[in-house]
C-alpha cells in the first residue's frame, strides 16, 4: 500500500503557557517554544506504517506545510519508519486559513502523485491538532482532491483496495466501507505511536526529504497564504473573564473546608 | 459582510439540542424581522448530510450557515467550505455584529490565550459564511416551541423524507463510503454533560497518581471527573469524552473545581456556563484565577489529599 500521511508540527502543548500574546498589537510571541509533531499526526503515521507493513509492500510518505525550521520533525517521521518526506515551506504560505492550507496540501499531493503516476491508496491525517484544532484540514484536502473522507476514525483496516473504518461520534460508533483512494483522519485511540530508535535515526539520514516552495507547486499566488484565505483574522482580545477570584483560605484545610461548603450549598 | 445584510440563516439539526441553541442565538443577533430561518433536519451519516446541505444552500441561498461542532458538523462544515468556495469559522464562542456592524465570529485564538475575531468578508447569498459552535456554548431555549413564533421559520425534514421513502439516500450519495454498522458507544465513566459537579484536572496534576485521587474524590462528591487537553495528552487515564474545551465539551455544572489548570482559552470557553468556578493552582499568577469565583494558591495534590481525608 502507498500511503501519504499529513503531519502537523505544533508548539509543544507542555509549553503552551509560555506563549505570550501582546493584546495591544495582536502579536503572538512564540519564540523559543519547542515544536513537536502533533499527537494525532503521530497516530496517523503509526497507522500508515502498520498498514504498509501488513500489506508487505509500498511506501509511506509524509507531507507537512511549515517553516523550514520544522524539517527536523520530518526527519523524525522518517526515523519512525516513513520512506520519504515533503516539506512545503514559503513565506507566501503564511497566514493561510484551513481553506488555503488544504488547497496548498492538495496541490502538493497532486505533484507527488504525478511523479509516481498513481494516486496514494490512502491519505491519513490526525483529526484535530492541539493548536488550531479545527478538524478542517483533512476533510478539506480530500474535497480539493475530490476524494471521499471520514474523520474521527478510531479503527482502520485495508485490503485489496477496500477500506473499512470505524468513525466515532458522540453517541455511536459507525463502520464505513469503501474503495481507495480515500482520506481518513484518525483519533488518538487508534494506536500507540512507536518510539524512534537509534537504527531509525541512522536510516533516516539516507531517506529523501524534499523541500518545495510555492513556485515548485505552480500554485496561483492568489490561492495561498492570507490572500487565498476566505476567513480573515481581526483583533485578538483578552479572553473576557470577570469573576471575583476570592481566596478560599490561607491553609489547605481552610480551602478544602470552603470547597465542601460551596458544594453543599449548591445542593449537590 | 454586514450582520444586517443577513436575510436567511440555515441551521443543521442533527438530532441533538445544539440546533435550538443556534437558532435562539441567531434570532437574538439577527432579529426575526425579515430574516428567514431554515432548519435542515438530518440525523444521518456525513455523506448524506453533506449532499443535502450543499443542495439546500444552492436552492435557498442563505448568507449564514450554522452547525454544531460535533463529529458530524466538523466533517460537514469544512467540506461545504471547499464546495462553495467560502470560509468556515470553527468552534465559535460568540457570533455578533461588531462596532462597525460587520458579521464577526469570536474563536479561541492561537495558543489558546485569547479570543480572536474572524471575518468572512466575501460571504454572500449562496456563498454563505459558515460557522460551527460546540453544543452548550449558547444557552438552551427555555421553551422548545419558541421557533414556531419566528415568522420566517421553515423546516426541511430529511429524516422524514427518508422514512417516507421520498428520498433515497443511496441515490443521493453516489460513491463514497457506505455505512455497514452502527453501534451505541460504551462509556466507562459518568458523562460530564449534565453533571452538577465537575472536578477537572489539568497538566499541573503532574502524575497518574494525582489524577486517580481526583477521580476518587469526584466519585465521593457524586460528580464527574474531567480533564484538559494537556492532561489528556499526558495519558494518565483521563478519557477523551471527558475533555472540556474547544476540542472537547462545553459544560454547565453548578460547581466546577479545577486542579492544576493554567487557564488556556481553549479550556476556559468550555466552562463559562458553570455557576461557580473554583480553581486550585500553585502558581499565584495562573490565568485561570481571573476566570474563577474562588481560588486557592496550593499544590493540587495537597488539596485533593485534604479533601479525601475530609470525605472519608
Amino acid at each position: 500500500m502507498n500511503i501519504l500521511t499529513l503531519l502537523k508540527p505544533v508548539p509543544n502543548p507542555e509549553h503552551e503557557n509560555e506563549i505570550q500574546i501582546d493584546v495591544s498589537s495582536g502579536r503572538v510571541i512564540r519564540e523559543g517554544i519547542p515544536q513537536v509533531i502533533d499527537a494525532e499526526s503521530r497516530n496517523a503515521l503509526e497507522a500508515a506504517l502498520q498498514l504498509r507493513d501488513k500489506s508487505g509492500q509500498g511506501l509511506v510518505a509524509v507531507l507537512a506545510m511549515a517553516p523550514e525550521s520544522a524539517s527536523d520533525k520530518l526527519t523524525e517521521a522518517l526515523a519512525m519508519g516513513a520512506d520519504e518526506a515533503y516539506l512545503l515551506s514559503d513565506k507566501a504560505f503564511g497566514g493561510a486559513d484551513t481553506y488555503a492550507t488544504s488547497r496548498t496540501l492538495a496541490a502538493a499531493v497532486r505533484k507527488i502523485e504525478d511523479v509516481k503516476a498513481a494516486p496514494f491508496d490512502l491519505i491519513l491525517a490526525g483529526t484535530s491538532s492541539s493548536d488550531g484544532g479545527t478538524s478542517h484540514v483533512p476533510v478539506q484536502t480530500a474535497e480539493w482532491l475530490g476524494r471521499t473522507h471520514i474523520s474521527n476514525v478510531c479503527s482502520i483496516e485495508a485490503a485489496d483496495g477496500v477500506v473499512r473504518a470505524v468513525k466515532r461520534s458522540e453517541e455511536v460508533m459507525l463502520t464505513f466501507e469503501g474503495e481507495e483512494p480515500a482520506v481518513i483522519a484518525v483519533t488518538r485511540d487508534i494506536n500507540k505511536p512507536r518510539f524512534v530508535t537509534a537504527m531509525g535515526i541512522i536510516k533516516a539520514r539516507k531517506k529523501p526529504l524534499t523541500l518545495w516552495s510555492a513556485e515548485d507547486l505552480r500554485i496561483d499566488p492568489q490561492h495561498i497564504g492570507l490572500e487565498g484565505s476566505p476567513t480573515k483574522p481581526g483583533r485578538l482580545l483578552a479572553f473576557e473573564q470577570n469573576r471575583a477570584g476570592e481566596e478560599l483560605g490561607l491553609t489547605a484545610e481552610e480551602a478544602a473546608e470552603k470547597i465542601l461548603q460551596i458544594v453543599r450549598k449548591a445542593g449537590v | 459582510m454586514k450582520a444586517n445584510d443577513i436575510r436567511k440563516v440555515l441551521i443543521l439539526d442533527q438530532g441533538n439540542p445544539v440546533a435550538g441553541q443556534l437558532l435562539q442565538k441567531a434570532a437574538e443577533v439577527f432579529g426575526t424581522d425579515g430574516v428567514q430561518y431554515v432548519v435542515l433536519k438530518a440525523h444521518r451519516t456525513h455523506n448524506l448530510v453533506l449532499t443535502m446541505m450543499e443542495e439546500t444552500i444552492r436552492e435557498e441561498a442563505p448568507e449564514l450557515v450554522l452547525l454544531g461542532a460535533t463529529a458530524l458538523g466538523e466533517e460537514v462544515a469544512p467540506a461545504l467550505g471547499v464546495r462553495l468556495g467560502t470560509g468556515v469559522a470553527a468552534h465559535c464562542v460568540d457570533i455578533k455584529a461588531n462596532e462597525e456592524g460587520r458579521l464577526t465570529f469570536m474563536i479561541p485564538a492561537i495558543g489558546g490565550r485569547a479570543v480572536g475575531e474572524i471575518f468572512i468578508p466575501e460571504a454572500k447569498a449562496g456563498r454563505p459564511a459558515i460557522a460551527t459552535v460546540k453544543p452548550g456554548i449558547f444557552p438552551q431555549p427555555a421553551d422548545a416551541a419558541f421557533a414556531e413564533e419566528i415568522p420566517g421559520y421553515k423546516v426541511i425534514d430529511v429524516d422524514t423524507m427518508v422514512a417516507d421513502g421520498k428520498l433515497d439516500p443511496g441515490e443521493k450519495v453516489q460513491g463514497g463510503f457506505r455505512m455497514t454498522e452502527i453501534v451505541p458507544r460504551e462509556r466507562s465513566a459518568g458523562s460530564i454533560t449534565g453533571a452538577d459537579i465537575i472536578l477537572c484536572g489539568g497538566y499541573g496534576l503532574g502524575s497518574e497518581d494525582v489524577w486517580q485521587k481526583l477521580e476518587t474524590l469526584a466519585q465521593r462528591l457524586g460528580g464527574a471527573a474531567a480533564c484538559t487537553r494537556a492532561a489528556l495528552d499526558a495519558e494518565w487515564g483521563c478519557e477523551e469524552d471527558s475533555m472540556i474545551g474547544t476540542s472537547g465539551k462545553a459544560v454547565q455544572p453548578k460547581v466546577y473545581i479545577g486542579f492544576g489548570i493554567s487557564g488556556a482559552a481553549h479550556h476556559l470557553c468550555g466552562i463559562t456556563g458553570a455557576d461557580t468556578i473554583i480553581n486550585i493552582n500553585n502558581d499565584k499568577d495562573a490565568e485561570v484565577f481571573a476566570a474563577s469565583d474562588f481560588k486557592g494558591v496550593f499544590d493540587a495534590e495537597q488539596i485533593l489529599d485534604t479533601l479525601l481525608e475530609m470525605t472519608e
